[in-house]
């Protein structure tokens, strides 16, 4: 009996220009999820659809199992989330922020909420708008972990951040899904942050839906292949999504039942970046 | 305590940093009142710099994005408007009550006769006011947002104060007639004035939470 | 129980996994009976998912070299040991087939195989 944490069923969402279609995704208890793609794919809206700060125009999101307008105050209770920026004002000490946060909250646990802040080295003394980036993303983690969230939904939050404090995050991200009960959503495009530490990745471009499965299906499903311009017979010129030509030869992605046959040729691993490359240059063929 | 409430003294901790301006608010009442002004005119005037100065609060959400909080946390977007209403509206009693306080506590002190009834005079007329422009403004800003709607809330402000400038000085002419008329049914224009300021609220709440709906809150 | 992933590897991260445990397992750095780190703290320590340490461990499981126990946890197999000797003894069969056939392809005779095999043998233990 697998407890999805989160589940979205064919959501939509028009607007002049963007349209957000028929978006599924189902997210277990215990689990890190990646949300993938490049800027404007979309991934912001899913997460203001799931939150309802938008209306959709079709589908069904369930979080924690309930519909996720009808239950919205019980879920949100239990949901924490951070934004690429800072959504406090800018005037507000911690101490301030912990006074107007916790007023939302029935389990807000002030030693918790202290224990984070020590743990981050949060300066007590500066207003937020002092504090740096970095700081500040600490900041609205604190508040998340602060009233035993079991979602976390974290919208580019490391976007603008240096490696050492990003490889801290994936760190506490690890230690938040330690015991198996709680999960992470994590909208990002900084993929190498993802490819390791997700367990599920969904690839998402210009408002539509590549992929959203085990982020081992899908790196295990693609090659990266390349070789000599004459190794580019017809036949594998049609396997290939995203074909690349040069004066040096060929590349591109090819599934893995494919690339069997073409030893010849160079075949790669292919990381995240790769597949989202070649797939929006070639369409989202599968 | 629910969620109206809790977005209303989320509002004040908002407001935090606004401090002063509520002190300089108090300020200007009493330079008013050391001109020697009715208390009918202390309440409009206080109650239409706190609308002034309240109405920052939707410039303070805007420039931190804390539509993103209101929207992670456990409230109804009905509770998010409604709470804003209530912290305009205790902003007002605020100034009100400093008003009052000062009429009364210095009036008591110099030994002055103390109108019981141009004190709800005034509460009626400076909540009409304050209801007026607040109606008007609030709906906007919940649309679009502080600084598109900036220019557009300025208008009820200058309206209210045209108007008011307008009556005193048509003391001279034709209409001179209604207001003598309301001088001396002061009764129908306290219970008149707090109705329609309710009503004002009412409708502009309606409006408000249809256009917030509508806003992007991301 | 140390693993050491290697990120340029060709092998996918869970069989650099299996094939660390099986090694660990041969050497005896694994004993019968040991229980492995949860896979939760496997994934956290080597930075990796944890559906990642879940492949490496069910597979580990389904060949029989661990076992798990309800609440408690992976172990490894009494019969590991052996288990993954066969296991290998099995690749040096197919290895020396294969062998076999190439020497047929070049023409050698028994006798010239197995000398071959014996100077291998020589240069290897010095």
């Amino acid at each position: 009996m697998i407890d999805n944490f989160l589940e979205l069923k064919g959501v939509s969402k028009s607007f002049p220009g963007f349209k957000l279609n028929n978006i599924s995704l189902s997210l277990p208890k215990g689990y890190i999820m990646g949300l993938v793609g490049p800027n404007g794919a979309g991934k912001t809206t899913t997460i203001q659809l799931i939150l309802n700060m938008l209306e959709k125009d079709a589908g069904e999101i369930l979080v924690f199992g309930k519909d996720n307008v009808k239950n919205e105050n019980a879920i949100k209770q239990e949901i924490g989330v951070v934004f690429d920026s800072i959504f406090y004002v800018d005037s507000w000490t911690v101490k301030d922020t912990e006074k107007a946060v916790s007023i939302f909250y029935e389990e807000w646990s002030h030693d918790v909420f202290n224990e984070m802040v020590k743990r981050f080295d949060l300066p007590q003394g500066k207003k937020v708008g002092e504090l740096s980036r970095g700081m500040q993303m600490k900041l609205m983690l604190a508040c998340a972990f602060s009233h035993s969230a079991k979602l976390l939904i974290l919208d580019e939050p490391t976007s603008g951040l240096d490696p050492v404090i990003r490889d801290e995050f994936l760190e506490i991200l690890q230690e938040y899904i330690k015991d198996g009960e709680r999960s992470v959503l994590f909208s990002t495009h900084i993929t190498t942050d993802l490819e390791r530490v997700a367990d599920y990745i969904t690839l998402m471009n210009q408002g539509e839906m590549i992929y959203s499965g085990s982020m081992g299906d899908l790196l295990g499903s693609y090659r990266l292949i390349k070789g000599r311009a004459r190794d580019l017979t017809a036949g594998l010129e049609k396997s290939i999504v995203g074909l690349r030509k040069t004066d040096m030869g060929f590349e591109g992605l090819i599934g893995e039942k494919e690339a069997a046959q073409y030893k010849s040729c160079v075949l790669d691993a292919a990381t995240i970046d790769d597949i989202v490359i070649c797939m929006s240059k070639g369409g989202t063929k599968k | 305590m629910n969620g109206v409430m809790k977005m209303t003294k989320l509002d004040f901790i908002t407001m935090k940093s606004q401090f002063w301006a509520y002190l300089s608010l108090v300020a200007i009442i009493i330079l008013f009142w050391t001109m020697g002004s009715s208390v009918v005119l202390l309440c409009t005037s206080g109650a239409w710099f706190t609308a002034l100065m309240a109405i920052n609060i939707f410039a303070i959400q805007e420039k931190n994005g804390l539509d993103r909080l209101y929207g992670s946390v456990s409230v109804k977007l009905k509770e998010i408007v409604l709470g804003r209403y209530v912290f305009m509206f205790l902003n007002y009693l605020m100034a009100f009550f400093a008003t009052i306080i000062l009429y009364f506590g210095v009036g008591l002190f110099l030994n002055e006769i103390l109108h019981i009834t141009d004190v709800i005079t005034g509460f009626s007329i400076s909540f009409l006011m304050f209801s007026a422009i607040i109606g008007v403004q609030m709906p906007m800003f919940f649309k679009m947002g502080y600084t598109k709607a900036k220019v557009w809330g300025l208008v009820p402000f200058i309206a209210v104060l045209a108007l008011s400038i307008a009556i005193q000085s048509f003391a001279n002419t034709p209409l001179s007639g209604v207001v003598a008329f309301m001088q001396s049914h002061k009764d129908i224009l306290i219970i008149g004035g707090i109705l329609a300021s309710c009503i004002i609220q009412f409708l502009s709440y309606q409006i408000a939470v249809v256009a917030y709906r509508k806003k992007k809150r991301g | 129980m140390e693993i050491v992933i290697s990120n340029s590897s060709s092998l996918p991260i869970y069989e650099q996994i299996k094939e660390q445990v099986k090694a660990q397992i041969l050497s005896g750095e694994l004993e019968e009976n040991e229980m492995l780190p949860s896979l939760r703290q496997l994934a956290k320590d080597l930075k990796i998912s944890v559906l990642t340490t879940t492949r490496a461990y069910n597979e580990l499981d389904q060949e029989g070299f661990i076992t798990s126990r309800q609440g408690k946890g992976f172990f490894v197999m009494s019969s590991s040991s052996n288990l993954i000797r066969e296991q290998l003894i099995k690749e040096v069969e197919n290895n020396l087939n294969n062998a076999i056939q190439a020497a047929q392809r070049a023409s050698m005779s028994d006798d010239e195989i197995v000398s071959l095999l014996r100077l291998l043998l020589e240069v290897k233990n010095d």
